[in-house]
Protein backbone atom coordinates (compact mmCIF):
# COMPACT_ATOMS: atom_id res chain seq x y z
CA UNK A 1 0.00 0.00 0.00
CA UNK A 2 1.18 3.47 -0.88
CA UNK A 3 -0.12 6.84 0.19
CA UNK A 4 -1.45 7.45 -3.32
CA UNK A 5 -3.74 4.44 -2.98
CA UNK A 6 -5.82 6.52 -0.61
CA UNK A 7 -7.06 8.60 -3.58
CA UNK A 8 -9.28 5.78 -4.74
CA UNK A 9 -10.52 5.06 -1.21
CA UNK A 10 -11.44 8.71 -0.74
CA UNK A 11 -13.04 8.88 -4.19
CA UNK A 12 -15.21 5.84 -3.48
CA UNK A 13 -16.36 7.09 -0.11
CA UNK A 14 -17.28 10.51 -1.54
CA UNK A 15 -19.19 9.09 -4.52
CA UNK A 16 -20.95 6.42 -2.46
CA UNK A 17 -21.81 8.94 0.26
CA UNK A 18 -23.21 11.40 -2.27
CA UNK A 19 -25.24 8.65 -3.94
CA UNK A 20 -26.56 7.62 -0.53
CA UNK A 21 -27.67 11.17 0.29
CA UNK A 22 -29.31 11.64 -3.12
CA UNK A 23 -31.16 8.35 -3.23
CA UNK A 24 -32.35 7.97 0.33
CA UNK A 25 -35.31 10.02 1.34
CA UNK A 26 -38.59 8.72 2.61
CA UNK A 27 -41.72 8.28 0.54
CA UNK A 28 -45.05 6.59 1.05
CA UNK A 29 -45.38 5.14 -2.46
CA UNK A 30 -43.52 2.62 -4.58
CA UNK A 31 -42.88 3.62 -8.17
CA UNK A 32 -42.68 0.72 -10.58
CA UNK A 33 -40.88 1.20 -13.87
CA UNK A 34 -41.07 -1.14 -16.83
CA UNK A 35 -38.64 -0.57 -19.72
CA UNK A 36 -37.89 2.88 -18.34
CA UNK A 37 -41.56 3.92 -18.36
CA UNK A 38 -43.56 4.54 -15.19
CA UNK A 39 -45.82 1.50 -14.86
CA UNK A 40 -47.58 2.59 -11.71
CA UNK A 41 -47.34 4.32 -8.38
CA UNK A 42 -48.49 2.06 -5.57
CA UNK A 43 -49.31 3.07 -2.00
CA UNK A 44 -47.25 1.29 0.67
CA UNK A 45 -50.08 1.61 3.18
CA UNK A 46 -52.38 -0.81 1.32
CA UNK A 47 -51.73 -4.56 1.44
CA UNK A 48 -51.97 -5.83 -2.12
CA UNK A 49 -50.45 -8.08 -4.78
CA UNK A 50 -49.63 -6.56 -8.17
CA UNK A 51 -48.95 -8.44 -11.37
CA UNK A 52 -46.43 -6.52 -13.49
CA UNK A 53 -46.57 -7.45 -17.21
CA UNK A 54 -47.10 -11.11 -16.28
CA UNK A 55 -43.36 -11.45 -15.59
CA UNK A 56 -43.06 -10.21 -12.02
CA UNK A 57 -45.27 -10.04 -8.96
CA UNK A 58 -44.82 -7.27 -6.43
CA UNK A 59 -46.37 -7.81 -3.02
CA UNK A 60 -46.99 -5.01 -0.56
CA UNK A 61 -47.58 -6.10 3.01
CA UNK A 62 -47.49 -4.11 6.25
CA UNK A 63 -45.78 -1.12 4.64
CA UNK A 64 -43.08 -3.23 2.96
CA UNK A 65 -42.79 -4.07 -0.73
CA UNK A 66 -41.03 -7.12 -2.12
CA UNK A 67 -40.86 -9.09 -5.34
CA UNK A 68 -42.67 -12.36 -4.73
CA UNK A 69 -42.46 -13.89 -8.20
CA UNK A 70 -40.27 -13.45 -11.28
CA UNK A 71 -39.89 -15.39 -14.51
CA UNK A 72 -36.17 -14.71 -14.81
CA UNK A 73 -33.77 -17.56 -14.02
CA UNK A 74 -31.62 -15.89 -11.36
CA UNK A 75 -34.42 -14.52 -9.10
CA UNK A 76 -32.12 -11.78 -7.85
CA UNK A 77 -34.99 -9.33 -7.55
CA UNK A 78 -36.66 -11.67 -5.06
CA UNK A 79 -33.39 -12.04 -3.15
CA UNK A 80 -33.09 -8.26 -2.95
CA UNK A 81 -35.67 -8.42 -0.17
CA UNK A 82 -38.02 -5.78 1.14
CA UNK A 83 -38.08 -2.04 0.65
CA UNK A 84 -40.08 0.25 2.90
CA UNK A 85 -40.82 3.95 3.31
CA UNK A 86 -37.21 4.67 4.29
CA UNK A 87 -36.16 4.26 0.64
CA UNK A 88 -34.48 1.78 -1.67
CA UNK A 89 -35.00 -0.07 -4.91
CA UNK A 90 -35.56 -3.55 -6.28
CA UNK A 91 -34.18 -4.05 -9.76
CA UNK A 92 -34.95 -6.92 -12.13
CA UNK A 93 -32.58 -6.54 -15.08
CA UNK A 94 -33.70 -9.52 -17.24
CA UNK A 95 -37.32 -8.30 -17.27
CA UNK A 96 -36.32 -4.61 -17.21
CA UNK A 97 -38.45 -3.79 -14.22
CA UNK A 98 -37.57 -1.72 -11.19
CA UNK A 99 -39.48 -0.77 -8.07
CA UNK A 100 -38.29 2.26 -6.16
CA UNK A 101 -39.07 4.19 -3.03
CA UNK A 102 -37.32 7.44 -2.43
CA UNK A 103 -36.33 10.94 -3.25
CA UNK A 104 -34.56 10.05 -6.50
CA UNK A 105 -37.66 8.34 -7.88
CA UNK A 106 -39.72 11.39 -6.93
CA UNK A 107 -37.28 13.80 -8.55
CA UNK A 108 -37.17 11.82 -11.80
CA UNK A 109 -40.90 11.40 -12.20
CA UNK A 110 -41.39 15.15 -11.83
CA UNK B 1 10.49 -14.06 -27.19
CA UNK B 2 7.24 -13.12 -28.85
CA UNK B 3 6.00 -16.70 -28.89
CA UNK B 4 6.86 -16.97 -25.22
CA UNK B 5 4.79 -13.93 -24.38
CA UNK B 6 1.81 -15.11 -26.42
CA UNK B 7 1.96 -18.40 -24.55
CA UNK B 8 2.18 -16.66 -21.19
CA UNK B 9 -0.80 -14.46 -21.95
CA UNK B 10 -2.82 -17.44 -23.15
CA UNK B 11 -2.06 -19.25 -19.89
CA UNK B 12 -3.02 -16.17 -17.85
CA UNK B 13 -6.31 -15.91 -19.80
CA UNK B 14 -7.05 -19.59 -19.19
CA UNK B 15 -6.38 -19.14 -15.47
CA UNK B 16 -8.70 -16.13 -15.49
CA UNK B 17 -11.51 -18.20 -17.04
CA UNK B 18 -11.03 -20.95 -14.47
CA UNK B 19 -11.08 -18.39 -11.63
CA UNK B 20 -14.35 -17.10 -13.08
CA UNK B 21 -15.68 -20.65 -12.95
CA UNK B 22 -14.50 -21.18 -9.36
CA UNK B 23 -16.39 -18.03 -8.43
CA UNK B 24 -19.69 -19.41 -9.71
CA UNK B 25 -19.30 -22.33 -7.29
CA UNK B 26 -19.16 -20.02 -4.28
CA UNK B 27 -22.46 -19.09 -2.64
CA UNK B 28 -23.54 -15.49 -3.33
CA UNK B 29 -22.35 -13.33 -0.45
CA UNK B 30 -24.57 -10.38 -1.24
CA UNK B 31 -27.69 -10.77 -3.31
CA UNK B 32 -27.04 -7.90 -5.68
CA UNK B 33 -26.87 -8.23 -9.41
CA UNK B 34 -23.41 -7.39 -10.59
CA UNK B 35 -21.76 -8.14 -7.29
CA UNK B 36 -18.99 -10.66 -7.68
CA UNK B 37 -15.73 -11.25 -5.91
CA UNK B 38 -13.90 -10.63 -9.15
CA UNK B 39 -11.39 -13.41 -8.72
CA UNK B 40 -10.91 -13.42 -12.49
CA UNK B 41 -9.54 -9.90 -12.20
CA UNK B 42 -6.45 -11.42 -10.63
CA UNK B 43 -5.54 -12.55 -14.16
CA UNK B 44 -6.15 -9.10 -15.69
CA UNK B 45 -4.22 -7.38 -12.90
CA UNK B 46 -1.35 -9.83 -13.24
CA UNK B 47 -1.12 -9.24 -17.00
CA UNK B 48 -1.14 -5.48 -16.42
CA UNK B 49 1.59 -5.53 -13.77
CA UNK B 50 3.78 -8.20 -15.36
CA UNK B 51 3.37 -7.19 -19.01
CA UNK B 52 1.60 -4.15 -20.46
CA UNK B 53 -1.81 -2.63 -21.12
CA UNK B 54 -2.45 -4.37 -24.44
CA UNK B 55 -1.84 -7.77 -22.78
CA UNK B 56 -4.23 -6.83 -19.96
CA UNK B 57 -6.85 -5.69 -22.48
CA UNK B 58 -6.57 -8.96 -24.38
CA UNK B 59 -6.91 -11.04 -21.20
CA UNK B 60 -9.93 -8.98 -20.08
CA UNK B 61 -11.66 -9.23 -23.49
CA UNK B 62 -11.25 -12.97 -23.97
CA UNK B 63 -12.00 -13.73 -20.32
CA UNK B 64 -15.22 -11.68 -20.44
CA UNK B 65 -16.44 -13.33 -23.64
CA UNK B 66 -15.65 -16.87 -22.54
CA UNK B 67 -17.02 -16.63 -18.99
CA UNK B 68 -20.18 -14.80 -20.13
CA UNK B 69 -21.00 -17.36 -22.82
CA UNK B 70 -20.03 -20.21 -20.55
CA UNK B 71 -21.95 -19.38 -17.39
CA UNK B 72 -24.42 -16.57 -17.65
CA UNK B 73 -25.55 -16.05 -21.23
CA UNK B 74 -25.12 -13.31 -23.79
CA UNK B 75 -27.05 -10.62 -21.95
CA UNK B 76 -24.43 -10.48 -19.22
CA UNK B 77 -21.68 -9.90 -21.79
CA UNK B 78 -22.58 -6.22 -22.16
CA UNK B 79 -22.24 -5.68 -18.38
CA UNK B 80 -19.05 -7.68 -18.25
CA UNK B 81 -17.41 -5.85 -21.16
CA UNK B 82 -18.61 -2.39 -20.15
CA UNK B 83 -17.38 -2.93 -16.59
CA UNK B 84 -14.14 -4.47 -17.80
CA UNK B 85 -13.24 -1.67 -20.20
CA UNK B 86 -13.99 1.09 -17.69
CA UNK B 87 -12.13 -0.82 -14.96
CA UNK B 88 -9.09 -1.23 -17.20
CA UNK B 89 -9.14 2.48 -17.98
CA UNK B 90 -9.19 3.28 -14.26
CA UNK B 91 -6.41 0.76 -13.59
CA UNK B 92 -4.19 2.32 -16.27
CA UNK B 93 -4.82 5.75 -14.74
CA UNK B 94 -3.95 4.35 -11.32
CA UNK B 95 -0.74 2.87 -12.69
CA UNK B 96 0.19 6.16 -14.33
CA UNK B 97 -0.44 8.09 -11.12
CA UNK B 98 1.97 5.73 -9.38
CA UNK B 99 -0.29 3.59 -7.22
CA UNK B 100 0.80 0.24 -5.82
CA UNK B 101 -0.70 -3.02 -7.08
CA UNK B 102 -3.29 -2.87 -4.29
CA UNK B 103 -4.32 0.67 -5.26
CA UNK B 104 -4.56 -0.18 -8.96
CA UNK B 105 -6.68 -3.18 -8.10
CA UNK B 106 -9.01 -1.11 -5.93
CA UNK B 107 -9.46 1.34 -8.86
CA UNK B 108 -10.37 -1.67 -10.99
CA UNK B 109 -12.86 -3.03 -8.44
CA UNK B 110 -14.66 0.26 -7.93
CA UNK B 111 -14.79 1.25 -11.60
CA UNK B 112 -15.86 -2.22 -12.68
CA UNK B 113 -18.95 -1.73 -10.56
CA UNK B 114 -19.46 1.83 -11.81
CA UNK B 115 -19.28 0.52 -15.39
CA UNK B 116 -21.81 -2.21 -14.70
CA UNK B 117 -24.21 0.22 -13.04
CA UNK B 118 -23.94 2.53 -16.06
CA UNK B 119 -24.58 -0.41 -18.40
CA UNK B 120 -27.60 -1.35 -16.28
CA UNK B 121 -28.87 2.25 -16.54
CA UNK B 122 -28.59 2.08 -20.34
CA UNK B 123 -30.31 -1.33 -20.57
CA UNK B 124 -33.10 -0.38 -18.18
CA UNK B 125 -33.50 3.11 -19.61
CA UNK B 126 -33.73 4.39 -16.06
CA UNK B 127 -31.36 5.66 -13.41
CA UNK B 128 -32.67 3.29 -10.74
CA UNK B 129 -29.45 1.20 -10.64
CA UNK B 130 -27.87 4.26 -9.00
CA UNK B 131 -29.71 3.15 -5.86
CA UNK B 132 -27.32 0.23 -5.62
CA UNK B 133 -24.18 2.37 -5.81
CA UNK B 134 -23.88 3.14 -2.06
CA UNK B 135 -23.47 -0.62 -1.53
CA UNK B 136 -21.69 -1.65 -4.71
CA UNK B 137 -18.89 0.94 -4.70
CA UNK B 138 -17.53 0.18 -1.20
CA UNK B 139 -17.92 -3.54 -1.96
CA UNK B 140 -15.85 -3.02 -5.12
CA UNK B 141 -13.21 -1.33 -2.99
CA UNK B 142 -13.06 -4.32 -0.64
CA UNK B 143 -12.94 -6.95 -3.38
CA UNK B 144 -10.33 -4.84 -5.18
CA UNK B 145 -8.27 -4.84 -2.02
CA UNK B 146 -8.47 -8.64 -1.77
CA UNK B 147 -7.52 -9.08 -5.43
CA UNK B 148 -4.70 -6.56 -5.05
CA UNK B 149 -3.19 -8.42 -2.11
CA UNK B 150 -3.40 -11.69 -4.05
CA UNK B 151 -1.68 -10.13 -7.09
CA UNK B 152 1.06 -8.57 -4.93
CA UNK B 153 1.86 -12.00 -3.50
CA UNK B 154 1.71 -13.55 -6.96
CA UNK B 155 4.12 -10.96 -8.38
CA UNK B 156 6.51 -11.53 -5.48
CA UNK B 157 6.62 -15.30 -6.02
CA UNK B 158 6.76 -15.24 -9.84
CA UNK B 159 9.70 -12.86 -9.60
CA UNK B 160 11.57 -15.47 -7.60
CA UNK B 161 10.76 -18.11 -10.21
CA UNK B 162 11.95 -16.11 -13.19
CA UNK B 163 15.24 -15.34 -11.44
CA UNK B 164 16.13 -19.00 -11.00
Amino acid sequence: MKKRDLFIVLFTLIVAGTAFLITFGGSETVKVYSDGQLWGELPLSKNAVYDINGTNTLTIKDGKAYMSYATCPDKLCILQGEIDSAGGAIVCLPNRISAEVGALADAVSR
Amino acid sequence: MKTERITHIAVITAVGCVLGFVETLLPPVVSLRGFKLGLANIAVMFALCKYDKSSAFFVMLIKSIITSLWFSGLDSLIYSLFGGIIALGAMLTGKKVGMSAVGISMCGGVFHNIGQLLAACVVLGSISPVYLSPYLLPLGLITGLAVGVAVSLLLKYTEKISKQ
